[in-house]
């Protein structure tokens, strides 16, 4: 009997205790709850591994033995890309992008000195160019030994295959820039497969041509929704900047509907229809708060040349543009 | 040797109770999780109306642009002409300085508050009688990498300020009254609990979310959270960012305009040299003269608009009587 009280006790204090144990780990879960960090925020969120070719193009000798890498390799994708470049990742997500991978690199004798490499992996070569087109700064100097590329007293843009590549320097010292722009060859030469040549470039007239001011828009051209993939190129006619452009259309029907939607949007938006007198049959001017379009179709392309210039430096343009499509046997 | 023996009848209500007992357990540990760790907060959850940290006004000294090629001169008589930093400071406060520290780039491409600029109003809110100045921003990029190449930290450094990096436990779950976004969302309030006064650094930028970033929009470095989601609705939670905090002051700094490729930029050649320097109490007011900064109207950004509708400023800044002036010094 004694027996038996005795263990009974030791049963109840072995409850007990358990007991405890559970309000114990009771209050350390509230405790934890309490100091939850609810969404995720940027400063706690990682990027993703580098691949192997992209660890492979931003070896540590990229920039040679007097710099060395600041920072591991960042990987960002399409869900992340804000994280690195904010409001400019639309331009981006809208061109195809698949993955940044970015790394900064930083001079042995001055830590003032440091070159950020950005990698952009756009899919296609198209893509590329569109997103090296459409960034393109005014004060630049072309990069004489790539197809695509520019620099600037501080910064060096490329774009190379299915890459475009960015060095952003941390001063606009002549060594660095030099330096940066080894490196962007090293780039060019592991990304370039084949010389990439977009589609419309042959068709636009070279005379008063802008060097290398071709752009590829892929989306939104000239305020109208409708207007996607359109190859613009910039002119320079007595003082005055005019636009050709030509929409990457895949027959004559697709051409004349978006000839109409385009026309139509800028009758909409308050555009006057001007009477003009070439020989251009089927064509249209429209001027619009001080801009003038001629719009045209030949073949299965829809055309045009816009600007704030006179008209019959607009026409004259349009011709020459019209006669290039029409005697084009590519 | 005793043996120790239990009745069917004990066995069976022991283990009734024992099932009961774990029975009982799982469902108070069933009532009691939670998959969803977003509802845990709302019991932390301060709704707020405004956080304000405004100064009684001062007929005719609301706005002053002063014209020069040094942030450091422009800054010091943008300020002088709304009456000194002591209007603003006074002995004894705490200050908060919000820069823009978004992104890992050198201060030459002006993606970021310059360090000058930090540097010099430092040097005037202690000059004030400041007790202590704070900086701090929620990066896009690593924060400590933005402060660092910036050169926004060894400003602070060399001039006195504590820059507060922003950690787990800055930040609070705060639903602002009337407000459809901040709606129990991180914001970077801590900082923002330890001062008297609060004045944003903003730079004039082109912003391809946005249109342009400045005075108000600087505010988003204070979200915390999965904030790009708000990206689709830029507007409206610039306009609610700016109900929410509403500053001592606003300088906002337009002697580079970035007017190309923003909010990052990249290089010099995305910059405008346009020398000007806005020292404001209205924020919309000071926004919508940077705006023509950029060749821009007020109405040509929604948020200034809407901001005006709900009566956080005017647009038309030219009724409150900017004071202009010109300086020289490039410092």
């Amino acid at each position: 009997m004694t027996e038996e009280i005795k263990r009974n006790r030791t049963h109840t204090a072995i409850s007990y205790l358990i007991l405890l144990v559970l309000v114990l780990i009771f209050i350390a879960i509230i405790i934890k709850q309490k100091h939850y960090y609810v969404p995720t925020s940027p400063i706690s969120q990682k990027s993703e591994p580098a691949s192997p070719k992209t660890q492979f193009w931003l070896s540590e000798q990229l920039f040679g033995i007097d710099f060395k890498p600041a920072n591991e390799i960042e990987t960002y994708n399409a869900d992340n890309l804000y994280e690195k470049i904010d409001g400019k990742a639309d331009l981006y997500l809208q061109n195809g992008f698949v993955s940044l991978q970015c790394r900064r690199y930083a001079s042995n004798s001055s830590q003032e000195d440091w070159a950020e490499v950005y990698v952009y992996d756009m899919a296609k070569a198209k893509n590329a160019f569109a997103v090296y087109s459409g960034q393109m700064r005014s004060r630049k100097q072309l990069l004489g030994w790539t197809q695509f590329g520019y620099k600037t007293s501080d910064s060096i843009y490329t774009a190379a295959g299915n890459y475009y590549f960015e060095i952003i320097l941390s001063s606009d010292s002549n060594g660095l820039l030099l330096t940066a722009e080894s490196a962007a060859k090293r780039l060019v030469d592991l990304a370039l497969k084949e010389p990439f040549e977009p589609f419309a470039i042959h068709f636009f007239p070279t005379d008063n041509l802008v060097t290398n001011s071709f752009k590829l828009i892929r989306k939104d051209a000239f305020g109208c929704a409708e207007m996607e993939n359109i190859f613009s190129a910039a002119y320079s006619v007595n003082g005055n900047s005019l636009t050709a452009f030509i929409a990457d259309t895949q027959d004559g029907s697709s051409a004349q509907a978006l000839f109409a939607k385009y026309h139509g949007f800028l009758i909409e938006n308050g555009g006057t229809e001007l009477p003009h007198n070439i020989d251009m049959p089927g064509s249209k001017a429209v001027e619009l708060f001080g801009t003038t379009d001629i719009l045209f179709q030949c073949k299965n392309f829809f055309a045009g040349v816009r600007g704030s210039a006179p008209i019959e430096d607009l026409t004259k343009l349009a011709i020459s543009f019209k006669n290039s499509l029409k005697n084009d046997t590519k | 040797m005793t043996q120790n023996k239990i009745s069917r009848r004990d066995f069976i209500v022991r283990c009734t109770k024992a099932g009961f007992s774990a029975a009982a357990a799982a469902a108070l540990a069933g009532w009691l999780y939670e998959s969803d760790p977003a509802k845990l907060s709302v019991q932390f959850d301060n709704i707020v109306d405004v956080m304000n940290y405004s100064t009684p006004s001062v007929a005719g000294k609301t706005m002053s642009i002063v014209i020069g090629p040094g942030r450091q001169t422009t800054v010091t008589k943008a300020v002088e002409l709304l009456g000194g930093m002591e209007r603003f400071v006074k002995p004894g406060e705490n200050v908060l300085l919000k820069p823009n520290v978004g992104f890992a780039m050198p201060p030459r491409v002006c993606a970021t508050t310059h360090p000058d600029l930090i540097a010099q109003v430092t040097k005037l809110c202690y000059q004030a009688g400041a007790k202590k100045v704070f900086i701090a921003d929620n990066p896009i990029n690593d924060p400590k990498s933005c402060f660092e190449l910036t050169q926004i930290a060894s400003a602070a450094q060399k001039n006195g300020a504590e820059i507060l990096l922003p950690r787990q436990d800055y930040f609070k779950p705060i639903t602002l009254k009337g407000a459809e976004l901040i709606t129990n969302w991180q914001i970077l309030y801590e900082p923002l609990k330890k001062v008297d006064k609060v004045i944003g650094l903003a730079i004039v930028k082109d912003h391809k979310r946005s249109i342009a970033s400045m005075s108000m929009k600087n505010w988003y470095g204070m979200l915390g959270g999965n904030r790009s989601i708000f990206h689709q609705d830029i507007d409206k939670i610039i306009v609610e960012l700016a109900m929410l905090i509403k500053p001592t002051l606003v300088i906002l700094d337009g002697t580079q305009v970035m007017v190309s490729n923003g909010p990052t930029g990249g290089s010099e050649s995305d910059l405008k040299q346009a020398n000007t320097m806005i020292a404001s109490c209205d924020q919309v007011a000071a926004d919508s003269f940077g705006a023509s900064l950029l060749d821009l109207k007020p109405q040509d950004l929604p948020y200034l608009v809407k901001a005006e509708k709900l009566g956080l400023g005017t647009t038309d800044y030219q009724s409150l009587k900017p004071l202009y002036a010109q300086v020289t010094g490039a410092g």
